[in-house]
């Protein structure tokens, strides 16, 4: 997920670029506003002035943050148990988190424990939905994610229910939790023990209601639309790319190889990022066939160029150009692939699902 | 020099295709987005919809403790269905809302009744009650910000050309009521 948006914003932004770049009036007036005093850029800035108003708006809105939207902000995951209230010590906190991992490993349901001392005036419900989806709670599209939200000053708590886990967790239920768990131990300042009923509580359910429908690497399933886009990319920069390359080889000339080699690899990147392994395959035949396409035509345009005879391709001229179309594709690309500990939820989304209460 | 010809055309072709590919880049996105902005709609339709299962039960239960309670019984009843009968969006928000007001007085009165309070069936129903509200109350919400992202991307540089091209509008079709059901009076089941 996190590896196609790169791509993409890369893509997106070099398009920007160059579409900008044909309208150098629109940069000036995107990108310093408050210089535009002639009367000549203010007559251009009329053209621009809506999309200015929306960008105004926008900045005039993110300045104006609540302090709980900056909690928010700031609010980062480091596991399944974020204690940000201290209200557990190490044993417990460690407790808690190999239970929780234990029940990610046996159902993929993922369930975040969250302390805070305040809310800092935000409303719990809005709240905990608000960080639900910031964290992506659960995996993506099987939304099977609940939140544990504890605030301690405002002597509220929240279990929010992913869309998937409503079902094996109706409100009821978690209400349910709140008021037999956890609130009869919170009453008492007990803390730690109301916390512990609490997530043992909802992580029985879980394991109880939801077997382990063994799904691969959740999270990396591609839509349609992702293959769709994909292709279309690569077929631009690929397989343009290699019809260049090969014209280059095959005429002998530098700048249709640099040129082509470059287009591969960014379409090559491009399939590798929103594929994998089956994207390269497929991009590294196709660029094959555009460079052999690209080879003859260039072969002949060389003749007729230089005007010499037609020089046949030796052996030496295809094992040369096959090494560089397979090695553009090898050339740095990240694989993203997790490194030990925790390495985030896996971006469930929650309708609002769950109970909340106060104690 | 011919070869330099070639070269040229070939550069100014790419140039060429990348703007067309991104212009068709941003008007998926538009339609994207718009599309986006229905299935929003749907959603907080889904979540008005399931408070609409959930009131004849809670009527039931209700009128077993508190029958004499009739004159707000009947009023839940008859907005609710008013809602189902609803035709036009905005008479849809208006009946929504009523209702939504109707059931907060339907749960000041209950306070009256300590046994309707501590009985099992009518918690587990305010506790549904809730989260019914609270979906609502989030997909009212999401509603709003896909809205405000398709407007915005149509108001936007990119966008704005595209769009115009294509005739998509801002929609400004913000949920009015978004202010007052996040501000909405709660009801307070924890006394």
């Amino acid at each position: 997920m996190r590896r196609r948006n790169t791509v993409r914003d890369v893509i997106i932004g070099f398009d920007q670029r160059i579409l900008l770049g044909t309208a150098p009036a629109a940069v000036t007036a995107l990108s310093c506003p408050r210089e535009a005093h002639t009367p000549f850029m203010v007559a251009r800035l009329g053209w621009w002035c809506c999309s200015l108003t929306a960008l105004l708006v926008c900045g005039a809105a993110s300045w104006a943050q609540a302090p709980s939207d900056a909690l928010l902000a700031r609010l980062q995951p480091s596991g399944h148990v974020n204690d940000f209230a201290g209200l557990l010590n190490q044993p417990e906190r460690d407790a808690l988190e190999t239970r929780l991992k234990t029940v990610e490993e046996k159902t993929t349901a993922q369930v975040a424990v969250v302390t805070l001392t305040s809310l800092e005036g935000g409303e719990i419900n809005d709240f905990a939905n608000r960080l639900f989806r910031k964290w992506g709670i659960g995996l993506k599209g099987r939304n099977n994610g609940v939140l544990v939200l504890v605030a301690k000053n405002d002597r509220k708590a929240r279990v929010e229910v992913g869309r998937g886990l409503e079902p094996v967790l109706p409100d009821v239920l978690a209400g349910r939790v709140l008021d037999d768990e956890m609130f009869p131990s919170f009453k008492k300042g007990d803390y730690p023990e109301g916390l512990r009923k609490a997530t043992l509580r909802i992580a029985e359910i879980l394991e109880k209601n939801e077997p382990a429908p063994p799904m691969r690497a959740a999270g990396k399933v591609k839509s349609p639309t992702d293959w769709a886009g994909a292709i279309i990319w690569f077929f631009f920069f690929g397989g343009f790319g290699g019809m260049i390359l090969g014209a280059g080889v095959g005429s002998r000339s530098c700048w249709p190889c640099v040129v082509g080699a470059g287009l591969s690899v960014i379409g090559l990147a491009v399939m590798g990022a929103t594929l994998g392994a089956t994207g390269l395959a497929i991009g590294l035949s196709v660029i094959a066939v555009a460079f052999v396409l690209g080879f003859f035509a260039g072969r002949d345009q060389r003749g007729k160029w230089k005007g010499t005879t037609t020089r046949h391709a030796g052996f030496g001229d295809w094992v040369w150009a096959s090494n560089m179309g397979s090695s553009s594709g090898g050339g740095g690309f990240d694989w993203g692939g997790s490194s030990g500990g925790f390495s985030g939820f896996g971006g469930g989304d929650s309708g609002g699902g769950g109970a909340s209460g106060g104690w | 020099m011919s070869k330099n010809i070639g070269i040229a055309i070939g550069v100014l072709v790419v140039v060429a295709l990348i703007v067309l590919f991104s212009l068709v880049g941003v008007y998926n996105n538009l339609v994207g987005l718009r599309e986006g902005q229905k299935t929003a709609m749907a959603q907080v339709d889904t979540a008005l919809q399931r408070r609409y299962d959930l009131i004849p039960n809670l009527v039931e239960t209700v009128k077993g403790f508190a029958a004499q309670e009739r004159e707000v019984l009947e009023e839940v009843t008859r907005l609710r269905s008013q809602w189902s009968a609803a035709a036009t969006p905005e008479d849809k928000t208006r009946s929504a809302n009523a209702l939504e007001g109707s059931l907060g007085r339907l749960m000041v009165v209950v306070e009256k009744y300590p046994e309707l309070k501590s009985n099992q069936n009518f918690r587990d129903l305010q506790v549904q009650l809730e989260g019914t509200e609270n979906r609502i109350a989030v997909e009212r919400q999401r509603y709003n910000e896909a809205v405000r992202n398709y407007d915005t991307a149509v108001r936007r540089f990119p966008g704005n050309m595209v769009g115009g091209m294509f005739g998509f509008q801002p929609s400004e079709a913000y949920f009015e009521s978004d202010t007052k059901a996040k501000e909405a009076p709660k009801v307070d089941f924890s006394r």
